[in-house]
């Protein structure tokens, strides 16, 4: 039964999700934007924030705030051991780096769930609460407050990325890099340190992702393949390469996954969202806000 | 450029060079002929569980050659080969068993069926490339256990279907049969390459503009490969579903998508032989340690990254992959004679081997 109940608790889980889907689209984006290449392993960063978090919070007894400083440093490590080990031997090199990239990274990212799976075990766990798990109630709908607090964190993160994006020097020296590698070569700027620093900036968002989601999904070696569906839509829908793009796209793909299951199985979001991308992709081939011009050929 | 396509057009399989043919299609055929001798005796000595496994190899290069057709030789990135053989295994084993269909008048249909997904994932790839062709097809694997869930009154859900059976008792009239399968598809492909569509997909994948500057429809030319290239796969997926008596959705994972990956690219990929080579390791290899092991897909994981890496840095300096170089020898030793050794030095230069 529909009530207005259970569309506005679909509607909070969409906004959550979807700040989610919007924060790991980012970092896919992010590095998209700034190499051309599609970084698959950022999947199964995410799990390891997932199973870091498990670790620190429940085994180890970490206080919240510097299990999160440990999450988003050991993901930014991880972020410069896959650009050291994986982007830096392609680029340049490769006839097709693209599909290269895409290719390895899939290979790595597989290999590193299976490792995680052996050792961590590939069932969920759930994990310690990182804020008190009694909902809120607004306007009669009860809502966790770790809802808030994701969409709170993404909204930040992504006004401070704009921002620094917009008027830091790294910000501006990452937009040159970006429209224009040789150039930004050419006026001095060390292209190789901006590509680190964005895989370690996209590795730690998505770590950080794998540590906000553990009160919905708990945490386990395969979370990452899980929700990169629903990222792969959302940055296919909004746009490959666009931040905007993400944030949108994650927005519209939370909320077909807050609000379909309450008409359909939920085993249909997954399929559905399928057939939209296949659809955005054939009449807005960019997705609904990138701008990047694609050639056919 | 020069020499991208002084690389491209000394590849044996050319269609369009006439030269060197009559002695490559006789080796060809002796090798062949070889192989088919080699395969349709192995009943003979085993009848084991060795012999199913041999079957599923035989299978599943089918996949990967249809894989190495699309992404090998037109560059075209579709990952969903899982998603075609579900679609068309299903499509027997729910014509089979739930309507009782002869398993033959099933084989037209699945084929059909397994064709037209691919074709429909395919479709966005006629006006974006490369990797959004690649996420949405890589997308598509993943969500046959949500389909499957959806349907199931049809598609029986987790258990799958039991009981697609196409000869009862005889496991070698059905070994001869997945051979039969594994022999045309070869020849399938190979009559392909050897054609001047053949010539028309590398020209898709390494020039692309110079297609289209022919007077060659770029957009002709993708669907012709997705149809195409999804035939061996569709024909693979409806002999698993009576291969294997059963289908079921963890039979067309992530480990398969990578096993027929991974194939393409560890030997050759855009060879004829480099796929099948590869999917007898890696197949062979998934066998031993146990399919639904964790350090199956470890493996598979690993050996695909480094794959990749290894094929495209060699190809990206411009030097031949040792499959290729080998193709090469042959054909200069076929070719002796016909040219004299001024020219086949001058070429052995420009190759860089």
């Amino acid at each position: 039964l529909v009530t207005s109940q259970s569309i506005g608790i679909g509607i909070a889980t969409g906004v959550a999700l979807g700040s989610l889907y919007a924060l790991v689209g980012l970092s896919f984006n992010l590095i998209v934007a700034t190499t051309g290449f599609m970084n698959f392993t950022l999947e199964s960063i995410l799990a390891l924030g997932g199973i870091g978090s498990y670790l620190l919070l429940n085994e180890a007894g970490v206080p919240v705030i510097a299990s999160i400083a440990l999450i988003l440093v050991l993901g930014a490590v991880c972020g410069l051991i896959v650009e050291l080990v994986a982007h830096r031997p392609l680029a340049g090199v490769a006839k097709d780096p693209h599909t290269a990239m895409f290719l390895v990274t899939i290979g790595i990212a597989t290999a590193v769930d299976a490792l995680s799976s052996k050792f961590f075990g590939s069932t969920l766990r759930e994990v310690n609460p990182y804020v008190a798990p009694k909902p809120i109630f607004i306007e009669g709908v009860p809502i966790p407050p770790s809802y808030i607090v994701i969409t709170l964190v993404v909204a930040v993160t992504s006004l401070i990325l704009e921002l620094g994006i917009r008027y830091t020097s790294i910000g501006k020296q990452l937009t040159a890099t970006q429209l224009d590698k040789e150039g930004a070569q050419l006026v001095g700027i060390r292209v190789t340190i901006i590509v680190a620093t964005t895989f370690a900036i996209a590795s730690a968002f998505a770590a950080i992702a794998g540590f906000l989601i553990t009160p919905i999904t708990g945490a386990s070696a395969y979370n990452g393949q899980d929700l990169i569906i629903a990222v792969f839509a959302a940055i296919t829908i909004g746009g490959l390469g666009s931040f905007r793009g993400a944030l949108l796209g994650g927005l519209l793909v939370g909320l077909t996954s807050g609000l379909v299951p309450l008409y359909l199985p939920v085993d249909s979001v997954d399929p559905i969202l399928l057939l939209a991308m296949i659809i955005v992709l054939i009449w807005r081939p960019t997705g609904l806000l990138g701008s990047k011009q694609l050639r056919t050929i | 450029m020069s020499e991208e396509t002084s690389q491209h057009s000394s590849e044996p399989f050319l269609g369009a060079s006439k030269w060197s043919t009559n002695a490559y299609h006789r080796s060809t055929v002796v090798g062949v002929v070889a192989v088919v001798v080699i395969l349709a005796a192995i009943p003979v000595f085993t009848r084991s569980n060795l012999l199913f496994e041999i079957q599923l190899i035989l299978i599943y290069a089918c996949s990967s050659m249809g894989a190495n057709l699309t992404v090998g030789y037109a560059g075209e990135l579709f990952l969903g080969q899982a998603t075609v053989m579900a679609v068309s295994a299903y499509t027997a084993a729910i014509l089979n068993v739930t309507y009782g269909w002869n398993p033959w008048l099933t084989l037209p249909l699945a084929l059909v069926a397994g064709i037209a997904i691919q074709v429909i994932l395919s479709l966005p790839g006629l006006r974006v490339g490369g990797l959004y062709l690649g996420l949405l097809s890589f997308f598509s694997v993943l969500c046959i256990v949500s389909v499957t869930d959806i349907f199931p009154n049809l598609t029986g859900a987790e258990a799958g279907i039991s009981g697609s059976i196409l000869f009862s008792g005889s496991q070698v009239s059905l070994y001869y049969l997945v051979m039969g399968v594994f022999v045309l598809s070869f020849i399938f492909i190979r009559n392909i390459v050897m054609s001047g569509w053949g010539l028309r997909l590398r020209t898709l994948r390494d020039a692309p503009h110079s297609l289209a500057t022919l007077g060659l429809s770029v957009r002709r030319t993708k669907i012709f490969v997705y149809i195409v290239s999804a035939a061996p796969v569709a024909l693979a997926g409806w002999v698993l579903a009576f291969a294997n008596e059963a289908v079921s959705p963890n039979l067309f994972n992530l480990s398969l998508t990578l096993t027929i990956f991974a194939s393409v690219m560890i030997i050759a990929p855009g060879t004829l032989y480099g796929p099948i080579i590869g999917t007898f390791i890696l197949e062979g290899y998934s066998q031993v340690i146990g399919a639904f092991n964790a350090y199956n897909v470890l493996g598979l994981g690993i050996v695909m990254a480094v794959a990749v890496m290894v094929v495209s840095r060699v190809r990206g300096s411009g030097a031949l992959s040792l499959g290729q170089r080998l193709m090469l020898r042959r054909r200069e030793d076929a070719t002796q004679g016909k040219r004299s050794p001024e020219q086949s030095l001058t070429d052995r230069e420009q190759h860089g081997s």
